[in-house]
């Protein structure tokens, strides 16, 4: 016999498996260091499975659900960042990005790293989430907070702006 | 302000030749090379955290003990803490409850007010400890006890005033019932007159109930009708108690004296003297021996004057608890349920508005600081 508790659980555990890769690029690109995207990640799935039993499916889908979760973890990490006042980005290593360049495929990556970086944080979160984590027009809506159509417009002035942003920097 | 319900064309189909890429299908490769560029700037988990976050996962994500209960000396505590919240909640609830209990007391002294409501005997108890017309003779009755032996065992005179309300014509029943219930307490009826009529009736009586069963008798009286007013007092009797007794010690003593005075006497005169008085003697020993029996009497039987008015509304209270008590009482403790409910209701409605009120305010100030912290990155 199957309880809700098990149902809940396995349930849960698939949307770990679907999503647990596509949660960690996104708050790696919302944090900007590994060490804490691993941190928020495993975080947000804890908060997820404690609450995995007040899920609401008319507020939305499950992965919309987790990526607010997500979010939400990212951005007090963010503010507990401000208040330590301290800076944690992936140190850089120069060797490595000298041999990185030759190669075309990593001066693309490079071109789009470094046009990426001039996009504000909200437009980098809309491509994180579109590119990196797949989500559709009204998942981005839900996780956001906006309506469809406020996010399909930012989404598309977020790409703009990239796009220049690469043809500029290439 | 405008507000657009519906995307741009252009841009929709932008969007949606976007989605075709990002899922590999579409022609502009442009395009395709650009969703490209962008996916492969994604961050990959490293395999050890990914291992680490199944392990996690499959455990369930097992909870550490709450701080509280991390700190050493806390720890022993939380059962004393958990008692002591008990012992707390207990005493207030017994507080409440001991509160009403003095109201209803103090309604039922007033009279009117609780004059539809039976007596239990407990009530009635609690009511007879301070008498409000004995308060005046306290002072007097201390000081006549103050004059007694403090060994003395107290002799308390208790009377009380009962007035029953019925029907016109239930006046006989209820007067049947004050006579029953006094011989089922080993007194007796002193005096007692009844009138009926079919417009009105009434009943009064003079019981003399042995103190023991003062408190119950009354308690069982009340039950008959409705009671309209009940008033007790009491009197401190030891000193007039103990003054008989001397009284009659000191007319013994004498009359030993006088006997033997006369057994010695010789004189024609002095035997005659002597007999005189030996006859007063006689007279005060029997006038104590009587005051000594009234005073006695006066502590074993209590008075109980009862009155029975024959011209309230009927209400059924004879005898045994029945079915209609139960219907009456089991209202009463819905009524007092309900009472409760709305008090409980008139707290929680408004701290309940509060709560959310300051839970939304709270929800949206963190939202506000998470969106401020997404500008500031």
């Amino acid at each position: 016999m199957i309880s809700p508790t098990n149902t809940s659980t396995s349930r849960f555990d698939a949307l770990y498996r679907t999503n647990a890769a596509d949660i960690y690029a996104y708050v790696a690109s919302l944090l900007g260091d590994r060490a804490s995207a691993e941190d928020v990640t495993a975080q947000a799935f804890e908060r997820a499975y404690r609450r995995r039993r007040s899920f609401d499916a008319r507020r939305g889908n499950e992965r919309a659900w987790l990526f607010g979760i997500a979010r939400n973890a990212a951005l007090d990490e963010l503010r507990r960042r401000k208040r330590r006042a301290t800076l944690v980005l992936d140190p850089e290593d120069p060797a490595a990005l000298a041999a990185f360049e030759e190669d075309e495929t990593s001066a693309r990556w490079l071109t789009v790293t470094a046009a990426l970086a001039t996009l504000d944080a909200r437009e980098r979160e809309l491509i994180a989430l579109k590119f990196h984590a797949g989500l559709s027009n009204a998942e981005i809506a839900a996780v956001t907070k906006t309506s469809e159509t406020n996010a399909g417009t930012r989404l598309h002035r977020a790409i703009t702006r990239l796009r220049e942003a690469c043809n500029d920097t290439a | 302000m405008t507000r657009h319900d519906t995307l741009d064309p252009a841009i929709e189909r932008e969007l949606e030749a976007l989605d075709e890429a990002l899922r590999g299908d579409g022609s502009d490769s442009a395009l395709l090379a650009f969703v490209s560029d962008v996916q492969a700037t994604r961050a990959q988990p490293t395999a050890a955290f990914e291992a680490d976050l199944d392990r996690r996962v499959k455990a369930g994500f097992p909870r550490s003990a709450p701080w509280l209960f991390k700190l050493p000396t806390i720890r022993p505590l939380v059962p004393v803490l958990g008692m002591a919240a008990c012992f707390a909640l207990i005493a207030l609830v017994a507080g409440l409850a001991l509160r009403d209990s003095g109201t209803a007391t103090d309604n039922y002294s007033a009279g009117g007010s609780a004059a539809e409501t039976s007596l239990s005997e407990p009530e009635i108890q609690s009511s007879a400890a301070m008498p409000s017309e004995d308060r005046a003779a306290q002072p007097d009755a201390a000081a006549k006890a103050l004059d007694a032996p403090l060994t003395q065992p107290r002799k308390v005179q208790r009377a009380a005033d009962l007035t029953l309300t019925t029907s016109a014509d239930d006046v006989q029943n209820v007067a049947d019932g004050v006579v029953r219930e006094t011989q089922k307490a080993g007194g007796y009826v002193a005096d007692s007159s009844v009138s009926t009529s079919t417009e009105s009736g009434e009943a009064r009586f003079t019981l003399r109930i042995p103190a023991g069963r003062l408190d119950a008798t009354l308690a069982a009286l009340s039950k008959l009708a409705s009671v309209g007013s009940l008033s007790q007092n009491s009197e401190d009797i030891t000193a007039q108690s103990v003054s008989a007794a001397d009284r009659l010690s000191d007319a013994l003593a004498e009359r030993k004296a006088l006997l033997r005075a006369l057994a010695e006497a010789t004189a024609p005169g002095r035997i005659a003297a002597l007999k005189q008085r030996i006859a007063i003697n006689r007279r005060e020993v029997a006038a104590a021996k009587a005051d000594v029996r009234q005073i006695n009497r006066r502590a074993d039987l209590s008075t109980v004057n009862v009155e029975v008015e024959g011209n309230g509304k009927h209400i059924e209270t004879g005898g045994a608890w029945s079915v209609g008590d139960a219907f009456h009482d089991a209202g009463r403790m819905l009524g007092f349920v309900a009472g409760a409910l709305v008090i409980a209701l008139a707290v929680a409605v408004p701290l309940g508005v509060l709560l959310g009120a300051g839970w939304a305010a709270f929800k949206l100030v963190v939202r506000r600081r998470r969106d401020a912290m997404l500008d500031a990155a």
